[in-house]
């Protein structure tokens, strides 16, 4: 008869302890920020000590459980912690979003004013103008990078790939600190770019305005009118140039590492059937990198959307180039119209969820196994 | 930029570049001297490391829950998931509401709340890869000797998981650090602000500084270009998030 073994019950204590005082750290460190805090009670303290006090229950039902009901007791901080901080403001602001909030003191109570809100984003021309310029912004912003990644991809494809961590310097750069430098060299009066381009023997690039571009500045007025609505401006292109200066390596990292993952012999067939160079790109490259460029331009398009701080650097909330981020922060900053602003954020977050969705779908198309 | 950074003052007004300068620490000088430079980088510092910390250490755990046990099933992974694909700005209103009403503006421990919830889903997805590759086996062969559940996890599954904990901890370590939006708008001070949201304070409405703007901008990118290095392998998977391995 085989019994349990007796030295299951001998524990290796040096692991097991490591393990706690790592958990009586991390219980430790919302401890002191309280002592810091301590000068003001209020709901911000109840909080930190609510933190450490579910920190240390959790120690115990862990240290208490051990691999019982091991799969829940793992799982729950984090999805109690997502679930607090994605679902509860999700309810707060689609809740906000029926009433008339105001910035200026929010804890006074807040009178119901139905779909008031929703109304009068949907018939503010801004919101469509705003709408539009995002939906461009993606559209141009994923297309000039997908290609010029492939371009780069392709170029770089017999490079080792020690030289390729260049690539991953403009990635690494913070955001706001990417924006600030495109800002200084779009300077008008002594940015690098346009006197660049003047050694080039270009006249100075009206960078950072709202002027049309000059391809479009020979048309009458209202038509010159039409194309400043629909974004070919030069302050739309230098929001957009940031953007695919940054991460078009990325998009060229994916691609190369598709392009390294193909199988080598059916270049070589294609070779021995006599295809060009051309051919074999356009018939075998293209095809068969056809999943990776999905779900590259499907990660774009995501990360696209949360584009902010080149626009805020150069721009703040300037209303010519203003996206559906730039938008909401404006209920934030200037309006203080939360209520509104809610709205807009419940608009974003669907439609935003619709794209997470088809993500979803093309991710998950081929496993079988997947159950919902 | 970073040869900006050591140009004199008087040079940046003018309509000339120069690209030949007598170098000067003038601009260091200013952002340590007269301006809150070190309680920014304080701030800074707590805040990246607290929330990385935390989030490894929670993210991890309910990665190997996901990855071994199936827990919640593909639902559930892929919830975890979708709350970090939500652009911040979608969700900076309800937050600097509620952060507001609990009186969390302006509080390291309100930022730390806010970097961990994108830094967790992000951890999650990450170790549940990690973990999902390394065999059932050896769990099961470390607790036919004697080990239960969690300790195998703990001394078999971590120590292989290792590399690719530490470069996930590392990019938390980059998104909290050069996180801008939630910083600018939950913060109000240098009793919490953080190093990228104080970038904005030389962008007067006036002039801009550009002479310790340049200063403060390199000392911000330098430590992650270094960091940069250490995770090079891991960088196509990190930034799809698992989707691709290169």
């Amino acid at each position: 008869m085989i019994g349990k073994p007796s030295f299951r019950l001998k524990k290796n204590l040096s692991t097991y302890n490591l393990f706690q005082v790592i958990f009586l750290i991390s219980a430790g460190l919302p401890v002191f920020l309280l002592i810091k805090g301590l000068r003001n009670v209020n709901f911000y303290s109840i909080l930190v000590w609510g933190f450490s006090l579910f920190l240390l229950l959790y120690l115990f039902v862990l240290t208490l459980f051990k691999d019982k009901y091991l799969a829940y007791t793992l799982i729950i901080p984090a999805v109690s912690i997502l679930f607090l901080v994605s679902i509860y403001p999700f309810v707060y602001s689609l809740r906000a979003s029926f009433f008339a909030v105001s910035g200026i003191n929010l804890r006074r109570t807040w009178p119901f004013i139905g779909l008031r809100n929703y109304i009068s984003l949907f018939s503010d021309s801004l919101f469509w103008t705003v709408l539009i310029r995002t939906t461009e912004y993606l559209a141009l912003a994923v297309t000039i990078e997908l290609f010029a990644g492939l371009a780069m991809a392709i170029l770089f494809s017999k490079v080792r790939r020690i030289f390729l961590s260049v690539f991953i310097i403009p990635m690494m750069i913070a955001p706001i600190v990417t924006g600030l430098l495109w800002k200084s060299m779009f300077n008008l009066e002594n940015g690098f770019i346009n006197k660049l381009l003047g050694y080039a023997g270009f006249s100075d690039v009206p960078w950072l305005t709202y002027k049309v571009l000059p391809i479009f500045s020979f048309l009458p007025q209202p038509y010159k009118h039409l194309a400043q609505n629909l974004n070919m401006t030069y302050g739309f292109f230098s929001i957009l140039i940031p953007d695919i200066w940054q991460w078009t390596p990325l998009v060229a990292l994916f691609l190369l590492a598709g392009i390294k993952s193909l199988p080598e012999k059916v270049f070589e067939s294609a070779q021995m059937d006599g295809a060009g160079a051309w051919q074999t790109f356009r018939y075998i490259t293209i095809p068969l990198l056809k999943p990776i460029i999905t779900v590259t331009i499907l990660i774009r398009m995501i990360d696209v959307l949360k584009v902010y701080e080149p626009i805020w650097a150069m721009f703040r909330t300037g209303i010519g180039v203003r996206t559906l981020n730039m938008q909401l922060t404006t209920y934030l900053f200037r309006t203080h119209d939360f209520g509104k602003g809610s709205a807009l954020s419940i608009v974003v977050l669907l439609l935003v969820s619709i794209i997470i969705t088809v993500f979803h779908r093309i991710l998950y198309r081929r496993k079988e196994t997947f159950h919902r | 930029m970073i040869l900006s950074s050591f140009k004199p003052s008087e040079l940046f007004g003018t309509k000339q570049i120069y690209f030949i300068f007598k170098p000067t620490l003038e601009n260091y000088k200013f952002i340590f001297h007269q301006y809150p430079f070190l309680s920014y980088l304080r701030n800074s510092l707590v805040v990246t490391f607290t929330s990385t910390f935390l989030s490894i250490v929670f993210g991890s755990l309910a990665g190997y829950s996901l990855a071994r046990f199936k827990t919640g099933g593909e639902p559930l992974a892929f919830w975890v998931l979708s709350t970090r694909m939500l652009p911040p700005a979608a969700v900076i209103i309800p937050f600097f509401m509620i952060y507001m009403r609990a009186g969390l503006i302006n509080t390291l421990f309100g930022l730390i709340i806010a970097y961990m919830v994108f830094n967790l889903s992000f951890v999650v997805w990450m170790t549940r890869s990690f973990f999902g590759e390394i065999p059932v086996e050896l769990e099961e062969a470390a607790m036919l000797d004697g080990c239960s559940r969690l300790g195998a996890f703990i001394r078999v599954v971590l120590p292989l998981a290792k590399n690719g904990i530490a470069a996930t901890a590392v990019f938390c370590v980059v998104f909290a650090w050069n996180e801008f939006l939630f910083a600018l708008v939950l913060t109000t001070s240098e009793a919490a602000q953080t190093l990228p949201a104080s970038v904005n304070r030389f962008i007067t409405k006036y002039e801009i500084h550009w002479g310790p703007l340049y200063a403060e901008s390199t000392l911000i990118i330098f430590p992650i270009l270094i960091a940069a290095l250490f995770m090079q392998r891991y960088l196509v998977r990190g930034l799809t998030l698992g989707a691709l391995k290169g």
